[in-house]
């Protein structure tokens, strides 16, 4: 690689039109000092070759991932970068391509400029100079474009001293075959990167199916014939009837049946033998249906369970019932609205070992129940509205949240070890705080991490809060209308709070239901008399008036030490819809190559402009004609082969970036195959034979032969075909099998893909060189004489 | 082949199907039920693990997230989760997302399964089968009598 590393002087133009695009590519990598450093002259200085940096980065780094190097593979064996490195900064392949994209056109902004300049000299001269040469090689000199405006410029020139137009249509012809051969190159690399998700098995399929809603997972059934039974297999089954039913005021009886009976169609073509879940969100009238639903569910062992049949509460879930069916696949249970009574509930518990979670909701007929058990494995116990509820025995050694909303009851707490979280709403949570002591054991509050209370529904009178030693998280939610809240006049009481927890980290202050302008509420300052020292988030929400948060935070921010957060949020939220799956954004797969062609099409457009309004023009320029397309089929002989090797070129670095990023480190490999170090060094060294060899062609001062270039000189010659054949034949069979050989079987890596490269434009430049040397000139110059201007003569 | 480092943690070699071989601590490869029975079973005590099924591109990329998910068990959730969606985000560059779903299903890794099987499934959700068609290359073999019918089964889903 040393070799080949670019030394800054005699780029020093190149990197000028380069720099540019090396910041840019210092967005994607965050490998400054490993890359290249583009400095202040815009110098281009590549420190060090890519393989020194990743070979080394390798031997240095005391990662256990690296691979040890398998003994057939030899000492050479592509090692892999260290994986956590990668990780964070690992340049997307994508990335690296749309940038190419987009450099390209940016590239091309600067051909643009330099068939500009080189118009205006003309334009000034009359005729163009050695030098016109060196500016569009410096400017343009890479890529199918240069076809066309050496193409372009032949046109210009004889129009200029043959009065003719004949070759004006050509141009586009030859910019238009280039086109669709390009075009074809971005649609073969979109098929190389493309997923195939039909070629994973059926049950990952299902797999993702079973994560989609139900609706989009029957929409897969129209995909293909393989998909058009794979939803049934799916392992969720969620019947949302506001999906169905929402936005229909008032609930429309035909809506009803109508997801009454497509969830029945459902469940019949349903084939899965198990099910993870199975939720119903509809108020069911009809008992029988329902049976059916959950027996559905039981008897194919589902592990979640939850039914919200709000707000009707017809349906009673009983004992005899639930005996005919196995619970013990159950994990997690949630009944809303569903009638069950503490027998019921206790046959589930004792029924179901696995089960975790427990969520009742509004169960009309339950009045005593009794949680405990040996082996209850219940961790979330949830419940709400139970209004019947009269006794409540609590005893779960892995209980760690309990959540309860409801009567002012009596709850006997046995031993509950690991519970970190409480919660509690309703008039318990007022009978909790009326009384001297917290009504639960000292016990059980030694660990409690999280204290919600919810103090909306009832008369308020200011909590005789007790200690809360070990207390991270308290919550707590009032109404603006309650009773207390008028004597209370401000809030800053709340803030007093915080003594009672010492180590208190996040704090909620909720008031709901309130107006905007509440007159009770009366902004007093108030000093805070000891520092808080661990409160990190503070959040206040549903406050009316400003001046109680400028109050309320003021008074926050004076007292605490430790504030990380400070959340004012003043409106009042209904509770958000959680779905358990975040939606993650859409991917978007699109590296368009629209750009490289807005900027080529004004390229053209610069020209046609040019030809239309210059004065050079005005005597050739008479308007399209049919004699355009005379001699034609001899153009498009030409003009084919010449697109063609063009492509072939362009192809095979598409071929080099995109075998890059199967390298073990595609970071690096590809970012480096894409920084267009490629074109650069094509450049170099073509661009050194041409100062090398352009005397003697200038000296012929045949300007159909003189375009710069050893290819060039070739497609002058009229010899596409056989420079077509060479490019072939160097780039395919010589350059790009030696690039997969060198770096996959002989492992290489990144290194045996510069050498391919390398070696196939070294052959190239080899035998276009010869077929030069060997050319004679004065019968070529005859020849394309014939070939462009039917004979007439240029000036040699 | 078990190595011990210097902090004694056990080390093991894993090979691809290219033969590409990736040395780990133990508790990263047992994150992958798959690699835990086979160490159960003795198999890393002589020579490598063998995965025939995975190369070693995506084996680079599962080792990555594994050893992230071994190492920050008491993190915040939701960091991970924000690495997570950073990783799948890359890996869908390096590597097809279906490898790696196979890899993660071969493997049993259960974490990653979901991950990316709710990747794939995002990439669904909301778009017209005609989209999804293009997007994942799906041959549309239904004559249009056919497709029809397959509507009609469950209309409500395409209203």
């Amino acid at each position: 690689m040393a070799s080949l590393a670019f030394s800054t002087s005699p780029s020093l133009y190149v990197g000028e039109l380069y720099g540019k695009f090396l910041y840019r590519f210092d967005d994607y990598t965050r490998e400054k000092d490993l890359l290249c450093v583009p400095c202040n002259t815009g110098t281009l200085r590549l420190v060090e070759g890519p393989l020194a940096v990743s070979s080394e980065h390798v031997r240095s780094s005391p990662n256990p991932a690296t691979p040890v190097h398998h003994p057939t593979t030899g000492p050479n064996a592509k090692p892999i970068g260290p994986l956590e490195e990668r990780g964070d900064e690992a340049i997307p392949r994508r990335a690296a391509l749309s940038f190419l994209f987009e450099s390209f056109s940016s590239f091309l902004f600067f051909k643009a400029a330099g068939a500009i300049l080189l118009i205006v000299t003309f334009e000034f001269d009359g005729s163009w100079k050695p030098w016109c040469l060196d500016v569009l090689l410096t400017f343009g000199a890479y890529s199918p474009q240069e076809a066309w405006l050496s193409q372009g410029w032949k046109v210009l020139e004889e129009r200029h001293q043959q009065n003719s137009n004949s070759n004006y249509f050509r141009i586009y012809i030859l910019v238009l075959g280039v086109y669709v051969m390009r075009l074809c190159a971005w649609f073969l690399h979109c098929a190389i990167m493309e997923n195939r998700i039909s070629s994973l098995p059926e049950e990952i399929l299902v797999m993702i199916i079973s994560i989609l809603g139900l609706r989009e997972a029957v929409r897969t059934s129209v995909l293909s014939r393989n998909w058009r039974h794979l939803w049934k297999y799916t392992a969720r089954l969620i019947f949302d009837a506001k999906l169905v039913v929402l936005g229909v005021e008032p609930p429309d009886i035909d809506e009803h049946w109508k997801f009454v009976d497509a969830a029945n169609q459902v469940l019949k073509s349903h084939k899965n033998q198990t099910l993870l879940q199975f939720r119903v969100l509809f108020p069911v009238h009809d008992k029988t249906q329902f049976d059916n639903w959950i027996k559905f569910a039981l008897e194919r062992r589902v592990e979640l369970l939850d039914m919200d049949l709000s707000p009707n509460n017809g349906y009673l879930l009983s004992t005899k019932f639930l005996c005919n069916y196995n619970l013990n696949s159950l994990v997690a249970l949630q009944l809303k609205h569903v009638d069950l009574d503490g027998e019921a509930i206790g046959h589930i518990l004792s029924n179901s070992p696995c089960l975790e979670v427990l969520v009742i909701f509004n169960a009309k007929s339950l009045v005593h129940l009794k949680v405990s058990g040996p082996s209850l494995k219940l961790k979330r116990l949830q419940m709400q509205d139970c209004d019947s509820l009269e006794s409540l025995a609590i005893s779960a050694t892995n209980l760690a949240v309990f959540q309860y909303h409801g009567p002012a009851i009596k709850i006997s707490v046995g031993e509950v070890p690991s519970l970190v979280g409480l919660s509690f709403g309703g008039s318990y949570a007022f009978s909790c705080l009326l009384v001297e002591h917290f009504p639960w054991p000292s016990s059980c509050l030694r660990n409690l991490e999280s204290l919600a209370l919810d103090l909306t529904a009832n008369h308020f009178k200011f909590p005789a809060f007790p200690y809360f030693w070990n207390l991270k998280r308290l919550e707590l939610v009032f109404g603006a209308r309650t009773r207390g809240i008028k004597r209370l006049e401000s809030f800053l009481p709340f803030m007093t709070l915080l003594k009672k927890c010492p180590v208190l980290q996040w704090f909620g202050l909720e008031i709901r239901n309130c107006n905007e302008s509440h007159p009770y509420w009366k902004p007093r300052s108030m000093k805070a008399k000891r520092q808080h020292q661990f409160l990190e988030v503070f959040k206040l929400s549903g406050f009316g008036e400003l001046k109680t948060y400028v109050e309320v935070a003021l008074y926050v921010l004076a007292s605490t030490q430790a504030l990380q957060i400070l959340i004012i949020d003043p409106y009042r939220k209904d509770t958000p819809y959680e779905s358990k799956w975040p939606r993650v954004d859409k991917h978007i797969y699109t590296t368009p190559p629209t750009n490289n062609g807005i900027s080529l099409w004004l390229n053209v457009l610069v020209l046609a402009l040019y030809i239309k309004f210059s004065p050079t023009c005005q005597k050739t320029w008479k308007c399209f004609s049919r004699e355009a397309i005379k001699n034609f089929y001899a153009f498009l002989r030409s003009a084919v082969p010449s697109a063609f090797m063009l492509c072939l070129e362009f192809w095979s670095y598409e071929f080099l970036v995109l075998m890059s990023a199967f390298l073990p480190n595609p970071k690096l490999e590809t970012s480096m195959m894409s920084i267009r170090c490629l074109p650069l060094l094509k450049k170099l060294l073509v661009s050194g034979i041409h100062f090398k060899w352009n005397p003697g062609v200038f000296s012929s001062k045949v300007s159909i032969l003189s375009f710069g270039h050893n290819v060039g000189c070739a497609r002058g010659c009229g010899l596409q075909k056989t420079a077509a054949f060479i490019c072939l034949g160097a780039y395919y069979f010589v350059g790009l099998p030696l690039a997969i050989i060198l770096t996959f079987v002989v492992h290489f890596g990144g290194k045996g893909l510069w050498i391919g490269i390398v070696g196939a434009i070294a052959l190239k430049t080899i035998l276009l060189l010869l077929m030069t040397l060997r050319t004679n000139w004065e019968l070529e110059a005859t020849e394309a004489k014939e070939r462009m201007g039917g004979g007439s003569a240029i000036p040699s | 082949m078990s190595i011990t480092t210097e902090n004694n943690e056990k080390m093991i070699t894993l090979m691809s199907s290219d033969g590409e071989e990736f040395v780990v601590e133990e508790a990263v490869a047992a994150q992958s039920q798959t690699i835990k029975h086979l160490i159960e079973d003795g198999c890393s005590t002589e020579g490598s693990i063998p995965l025939p099924n995975v190369t070693g591109r995506v084996l680079s990329e599962v080792i990555q997230y594994c050893k992230k998910h071994s190492s920050s068990d008491d993190k915040e959730e939701k960091e991970l989760e924000a690495w997570d969606a950073e990783f799948v985000k890359a890996a869908d560059d390096h590597v097809a997302l279906t490898d790696l779903m196979m890899a993660a299903n071969f493997l049993d890794i259960k974490g990653l399964l979901d991950l990316v099987a709710q990747t794939l499934a995002n990439m669904i959700t909301g778009k017209s089968p005609e989209e999804v068609r293009r997007m994942w290359n799906i041959k549309n073999d239904f004559t249009p009598e056919e497709a029809e019918k397959v509507r009609k089964e469950n209309q409500w889903a395409f209203e």
